[in-house]
């Protein structure tokens, strides 16, 4: 996790959603699913930039974290031997 | 050469609390295959496996120690969460070969982003070669607390005072989330505080969205009324499923007006056969099944609603009103009538 990312990016956009929710919620605004979902695809999107690997070969999100590790791969070449 | 292992929850390379890890190191078999087999078994008894998991990841000690860690508890949180949020099973459930209904971003939106969830909150860990240190493991437990207390508080309230419209409050949970994460920013490691928040402005842009009313309690409900005169019958659940059998209202052949809602959950009504029916019924996501009427159809997505009217076949002599305005914010509606279909009618 990039911790500057999640300070700067992540946490001014979830605030501003927030605050848009709880005028939706005092009956000021009305969002809506298509408003609903950009936003949260929005703060989601940020969040998944904000902890992706810093290296652009993993930099496909949460998904990179099921590759294999160099301890699996070890154990492999272990059993076949 | 066969080396067994002693059985202990694997602390890397897991999906929750490494107990199926574990058990597939002990085995010297492949963990791949022991997941299938937990899957599976799921299938058949899933609260069974849940109780067997949650027993081994509390009892079966990490790899390298004795004793019970922050771990295993942070790991089962997570756990809790996954299963939770499929509780709201109509609203995710969809039927393939009827029409999907609204926009197709917001249909990819809807489940991309529940996918990518479940896996984020899944692999959060996989990756992890060693256990949270203890300082590490305090820094989730306070990220996850504001989040969840308030989510627990509305849920409280919900259930103390029934008769109050609590939707609006939702939003707050997000306010609580978004002021966690600023006031962390300003730590030296505030990653730990991004999955609460996010999860929380997701709940809460769902309840929204869909305008949920989140009035009348919390889990199932039978309600069976009887004729009420003028008076409209008023039948509400926030979360949770709710029966309205409305076979007596319109006993002596009075007319009825039944106004009932569900915020998150199901809405089965079974109206009466000899009836004149006329029905309003709107989800915010989710299905309407008005198959009372012959020949309808289910209607599934977001923001749907149903405005029809019927009467039996062959009526002969005059037949009682009813009128059913039925709201859902996020789940199903259902209206059933024995085994007469009616057929509609110009309202």
């Amino acid at each position: 996790v990039t911790d500057a990312g999640a300070g700067r990016l992540v946490a001014p956009a979830v605030a501003i959603v927030s605050v848009a929710l709880v005028l939706d919620g005092a009956e000021l605004l009305a969002l809506g699913w298509g408003w609903g979902l950009s936003l949260v695809s929005m703060c989601s999107g940020l969040a998944l930039i904000a902890t992706a690997p810093p290296s652009r070969a993993l930099f496909v999100g949460a998904l990179a974290r099921f590759a294999d590790t160099e301890r699996a791969l070890w154990r492999l070449r272990a059993r076949r031997s | 050469v066969v080396t067994r292992t002693r059985l202990r929850r694997r602390t890397e390379n897991r999906l929750v609390a490494g107990v199926a890890g574990g058990i597939a190191d002990r085995l010297n078999a492949s963990v791949g295959f022991v997941r299938v087999v937990i899957v599976i078994a799921s299938i058949w008894a899933l609260p069974w496996v849940v109780a067997a998991y949650v027993a081994g990841a509390l009892l079966i000690p990490p790899r390298g120690s004795d004793r019970p860690d922050w771990d295993n508890l942070i790991g089962l949180s997570r756990l809790a969460v996954l299963f939770g949020v499929p509780l709201l099973g109509p609203v995710y459930g969809v039927i393939l070969n009827e029409p999907f209904r609204g926009p197709l971003g917001w249909w990819i939106a809807f489940y991309g982003l529940l996918v990518a969830g479940g896996v984020a909150l899944l692999s959060t860990d996989y990756r992890r070669e060693r256990p949270r240190t203890r300082e590490e493991a305090r820094a989730v437990v306070l990220a996850a607390a504001p989040v969840a207390a308030s989510l627990l508080a509305l849920a409280g309230l919900m259930l103390i005072a029934p008769g109050v419209q609590w939707e609006g409050f939702a939003p707050i949970v997000a306010l609580v989330g978004a002021a966690t994460l600023i006031v962390a920013a300003r730590r030296p490691s505030p990653g730990a505080f991004l999955a609460p928040a996010v999860l929380a402005v997701a709940v809460s842009a769902l309840v929204v969205a869909a305008d949920t009313r989140l009035q009348g309690g919390l889990g199932a409900r039978d309600v069976t009324p009887g004729p009420s005169g003028d008076e409209p019958i008023v039948a509400r659940r926030a979360i949770g499923n709710l029966s309205l059998d409305l076979t007596r209202v319109t006993r002596g052949g009075r007319d009825a007006t039944v106004e009932a809602s569900v915020g998150v959950g199901t809405l089965r009504i079974s109206v009466p056969r000899r009836v004149r029916l006329e029905l309003d019924a709107s989800v915010g996501k989710g299905r309407i099944d008005p198959y009372v009427f012959t020949g309808a159809d289910g209607r599934q997505g977001f923001d749907q609603r149903v405005r029809r009217s019927g009467q039996p076949p062959r009526t002969g002599s005059a037949i009682p009103t009813l009128r059913v305005r039925a709201d859902v914010g996020l789940g199903e509606i259902d209206v059933s009538s024995g085994a007469v279909s009616l057929v509609e009618v110009d309202s």
